[in-house]
């Protein structure tokens, strides 16, 4: 038995990596050591020292030499945090170089800024020292390690590989049944679920629009999780997940935190985990399903490549994710799976998908047909823009083409522009960043409005031609197409035309694609997630990315945009 | 590793044992599993809170009833300072094992700050949220208990909401947790931090049918929960004339026990009834039991009396003896004094901003409510001049109290919704 310092962001702080050390705290403990956590902020630790500068990593060091050993999850946001400039964060490199020579340390480095370890010769000099002077560093895949290994300057020998689920134990021993009983999934249905921390880089909005595309019968999605933090650019991804969830009865967005009880429920209940992930370090959710014998559709992430095991499908785009969720779906045996014959891989352009009409409230002054189903226009309303919207970006609207040459559209260049960068106010030059905070500091509070209002009638512009183009694309390659099927579905031809909020449009009664030539001058909030799209074409080097306007998925280049919340590996 | 004071105030009604490890099966512990846990904030003597009060009730009478009850609370008493007053370690307290963990104070700053928005209705990110709860009181030893302990208990139960014991140790095993909000319609109540501790918890106990209702407002709540309410313990005798004379009360008055502060209406109480004696003299005196400083002009004339903190047999005298209970406070989730007051057939003057009390005085016609500083002087005017009318107005209560709130009816509540959540093994 050991004394062990591990050094962590702790509970009840909503932190992937603090989960991931309660795992590995209640592994140590299982196996006899003793152990003491101090995190960075006031939590459940035994200690709180204020890192993210060089006095409070001193501070860690005095406390080290206490215990036998010290286990440090290392994540840059709980390490460096205020450390902005390069010789600050040269310093906490060499107070955990101090560290490393105060007592036998553990790294286990869950996510590092490769980006500034490049540029910055000073810091990457001090990393190697720190890194050179620990008893043991863990990363979780070999990319990880040669990546660490080659910008530090390091061994590769010296780093090491763990099983991202080594601490991982079940927390819960439900049947899938019985896990689907208890959170009230229907058990006759197919179950896929998302689960995690609602943010952009996690894709969860790509499982949506391949549940609305795909062929996939009665299977349902579930999206679980909250925001981390609260950040203005999560609150419009959470919005547009909504909107996106409410154009189908069979998608559930279940906005909250869930404990870890919980979590591992959800995970045992789905048939599949959807992993759409558009950037990750590592993850937590792949493990825990694999923990718990859940099958796992994932982004062929190189990352997650290196911890998928088993029978798990990796998916490149929108469009491998369709069809591997169409897979799956295809080979369970439920009693309540119904797929819609003839559409999947061999649709063609006159096959349509279904409408989700059922349940809805009957219109009052709808006397006519006591037998036609109650509709509301706002739902159907919100399934023709996605479907809309679907069929325009998605591939399946190449089907119909006349053409497949690429055709640039005008918005691209808009697109192209991206967000407003802010520049960080930091410098290696000795004072230069301090100036630069002062000035910031300074005009921040006339500058910050001035930039978001840039922003917004950036996003605006773009919003309105890009609508424009999906009139005109509807308009020049689109014929109107209505099924029979389509019109009885709602129970005559009278229904093709309703009275919406703003004007009258076609409601019910179209194929998959738009066929609406009255336009639509609704705002679709989820269309900032394209302006985003947008800028990682501008930034991908892959051609298919830039033809494939807006297919989601078609980039596989991970998108960091600077001011986003950081991403951490083992989140949830 | 976590340093205290060394002068521990020890209670009297503890047994103090030497430090003891955690009982378990093969030391003569109940089985794994089968332990119902009561977590709160505080616990022991001299400890005013009316969460505090409920939870106890409820442990030592399933305890009464056959279940293994454990009591784990902190070494505090005064929930302003927070200090360690008690010594931490394992006593046996009337057959019901207490455990007591040291409480961690932050530094305050962030939670003044943040608190202040919080208070002006402004939106809080989540991290300032995070901020705020963890830089009050914290009891890191007790998360590691639980943490650690999990597999032995069968249920822990939570109150109130607000207080980190609740919070950060409730998210340990949210699965097996019980919460008891003690909810208020209150800005804190609206954080993201409190929806999911509530929506996420294994249960829900409310104590009033409008606390419940308030509850589903607010939230996005489950199956789980109940009111399972609270009781009022029924003295055996009442002494008014005892209480007059032992605190030389020479005059009518009206009573307010409880924590003075601003929170609970104090201030505005004060306010009130300085401007009734400004325009009516001196014939209705205030007294107050409790904690809290007064400070205040009128308790030097003697028009305000505090008899300090009570027995509980002076407690309920006073009630019996007063023209009037008053109930200042807005934020109440059970209001177990107004419910005192009028089993000892005493009419309440209450804050009718509070629904709870609104909602006990209409049902039982036993009292008035105001909604401003002219009602209540209003309602000091009418007990001043038909003390007598008023009171026999307000018979009603004490048989409102008895039908409602006795203890083996909530008991019996809280072992219903018990064995229908969490059965015994069930998570063995």
């Amino acid at each position: 038995m050991s004394s062990i310092l591990l050094v962590t962001p702790f509970a009840p702080q909503r932190d992937g990596i603090a989960t991931y050390a309660a795992q590995e705290l209640q592994q140590l403990r299982a196996d006899g050591h003793k152990v003491d956590v101090v995190s960075p902020l006031p939590s459940a630790a035994h200690y709180h020292v204020p890192l993210g500068n060089p006095a409070g990593a001193l501070k860690l060091v005095q406390l080290a030499t206490g215990y036998d050993r010290t286990i440090l999850q290392f994540g840059p946001e709980m390490l460096f945090g205020r450390a902005k400039s390069a010789a600050a964060r040269a310093a906490v490199w060499a107070a955990l170089a101090a560290l490393g020579r105060a007592c036998p340390l553990d790294l286990r480095i869950h996510e590092l800024e490769y980006e500034i370890l490049t540029k910055s010769p000073i810091e990457r000099s001090a990393a190697r020292r720190a890194i050179h002077g620990t008893d043991r560093v863990t990363v979780h895949t070999e990319t990880e390690a040669n990546q660490l290994a080659t910008v530090v300057g390091i061994g590769r020998g010296k780093v090491e590989v763990i099983d991202h689920g080594a601490h991982f134990v079940p927390r819960t021993m439900m049947t899938r049944a019985e896990a689907k009983a208890a959170i009230g999934i229907d058990p006759n249905r197919f179950a896929f679920v998302s689960i995690g921390f609602l943010q952009y880089h996690k894709g969860f909005d790509l499982a949506a629009e391949a549940m609305l595309s795909a062929n996939l019968g009665n299977a349902e999605l579930h999206i679980v999780g909250s925001k981390r933090v609260s950040h203005p650019d999560i609150n419009r991804y959470v919005d547009g997940l909504k909107r996106l969830c409410a154009a189908s009865d069979r998608m559930f967005l279940h906005e909250r935190f869930v404990s870890d009880d919980e979590f591992d429920q959800w995970v045992r209940a789905a048939d599949a985990v959807v992993l759409p992930y558009r950037e990750i370090w590592s993850s937590s959710v792949l493990e825990r399903a694999q923990v718990l014998g859940t099958r796992v559709i994932a982004s062929d992430l190189p990352q997650l490549k290196q911890q998928v095991r088993g029978d798990s499908l990796l998916i490149s785009d929108l469009d491998d994710l369709r069809v591997a969720m169409e897979k799956l779906v295809a080979a369970a045996d439920y009693p309540d799976h119904d797929l819609i014959s003839g559409t999947g891989e061999g649709q063609t352009g006159n096959d349509h998908r279904s409408w989700n009409i059922a349940g809805e409230p009957k219109l009052p002054s709808d006397s006519r047909d006591s037998a036609s189903s109650p509709l509301d226009l706002g739902r159907v309303q919100a399934q023709v823009e996605l479907r809309a919207r679907a069929g325009l970006l998605g591939p399946s609207s190449e089907q119909g083409r006349k053409n497949d040459t690429p055709q640039p559209l005008a918005s691209e260049s808009l697109m192209a522009l991206g967000d407003y960068e802010k520049p960080e106010p930091v410098s290696h030059r000795l004072g230069v960043g301090r100036a630069k905070r002062t000035v910031l500091s300074l005009v921040n509070w006339q500058l910050a409005p001035i930039i978001q209002h840039v922003e917004d009638l950036q996003r605006a512009t773009t919003e309105a031609i890009v609508r424009l183009e999906h009139r005109q694309n509807q308009m020049d390659e689109r014929p109107i197409d209505v099924t029979d099927s389509d019109l009885g579905s709602v129970g005559g031809t009278d229904a093709r035309l309703e009275h919406g909020v703003d004007g009258v449009y076609p409601t019910v009664g179209l194929d998959d694609q738009f066929k609406s030539d009255s336009g639509i001058d609704r705002l679709d909030p989820f269309l900032s997630r394209e302006l985003v799209e947008g800028k990682n074409r501008r930034r991908s080097t892959d051609p298919r990315a830039r033809r494939d306007h807006g297919e989601l998925a078609g980039s596989d280049e991970p998108e960091h945009l600077p001011g986003k919340p950081s991403r951490q590996s083992g989140g949830r | 590793m976590i340093q205290l004071d060394n002068n521990f105030e020890r209670s009297a009604s503890e047994k103090l044992m030497p430090p003891m490890p955690p009982l378990s099966a093969s030391n003569g512990g109940p089985p794994e599993g089968n332990i119902i846990a009561f977590v709160s904030p505080r616990f022991g003597d001299g400890v005013v809170g009316g969460a505090e009060a409920v939870m106890a009730d409820a442990a030592f009478g399933l305890a009464r009833r056959g279940h293994n009850v454990e009591i784990l609370t902190t070494c505090a008493k005064d929930h302003f300072t927070w200090a360690n007053e008690f010594p931490p370690g394992r006593t046996v307290v009337d057959g019901v094992s207490v455990t007591r963990f040291p409480t961690v104070l932050g530094e305050g700053s962030a939670r003044q700050r943040v608190g202040d928005e919080i208070l002006a209705g402004k939106q809080v990110s989540i991290q300032d949220q995070q901020l705020w709860i963890n830089d009050s009181l914290r009891c890191p030893e007790m998360w590691h208990h639980v943490f650690d302990n999990g597999d032995r208990y069968r249920a822990l139960i939570f109150a109130p909401y607000m207080f980190w014991t609740t919070y950060a140790v409730a998210q340990v095993h949210p699965a097996k947790s019980i919460i008891m909000p003690c909810l208020h319609d209150e800005e804190p109540a609206r954080l993201d931090i409190f929806r999911e501790l509530l929506e996420g918890a294994g249960g829900l106990w409310f104590l009033t049918e409008p606390e419940r209702d308030l509850g589903q407002r607010m939230y996005n709540l489950g199956d789980r929960q109940a009111i399972v309410g609270a009781s009022v313990a029924v003295p055996n005798q009442y002494e008014p004339t005892s209480f007059t004379s032992k605190f030389n009360i020479d005059r009518p008055f009206i009573y307010y026990a409880g924590r003075r502060e601003w929170g609970k209406g104090w201030n505005a109480l004060l306010d009130g009834y300085s401007r009734f004696v400004s325009q009516r003299g001196r014939q209705l005196a205030l007294v107050t039991s409790g904690v809290g400083s007064i400070d205040h002009p009128l308790e030097r004339s003697n028009d305000i009396i505090d008899v300090g903190l009570l027995s509980d047999d002076d407690r309920n005298s006073a009630m019996a003896a007063a023209a009037a209970y008053l109930q200042p406070s807005a934020m109440e989730s059970f209001s177990r004094t107004v419910l005192e007051s009028m089993l000892a057939g005493t009419p309440v003057i209450a804050n009718g901003a509070s629904d709870v009390v609104q909602w006990h005085v209409q049902r039982s016609n036993a009292g008035l409510v105001y909604n401003n500083e002219a009602e209540l002087i209003e309602c000091l005017n009418f007990v001043t001049d038909h003390p007598e009318e008023f009171k026999r107005a307000a018979v009603g209560g004490r048989q409102y109290v008895l039908d409602h709130f006795q203890l083996e009816d909530v008991l019996r509540r809280m072992e219903y919704t018990l064995d229908q959540w969490l059965p015994v093994g069930a998570f063995v």
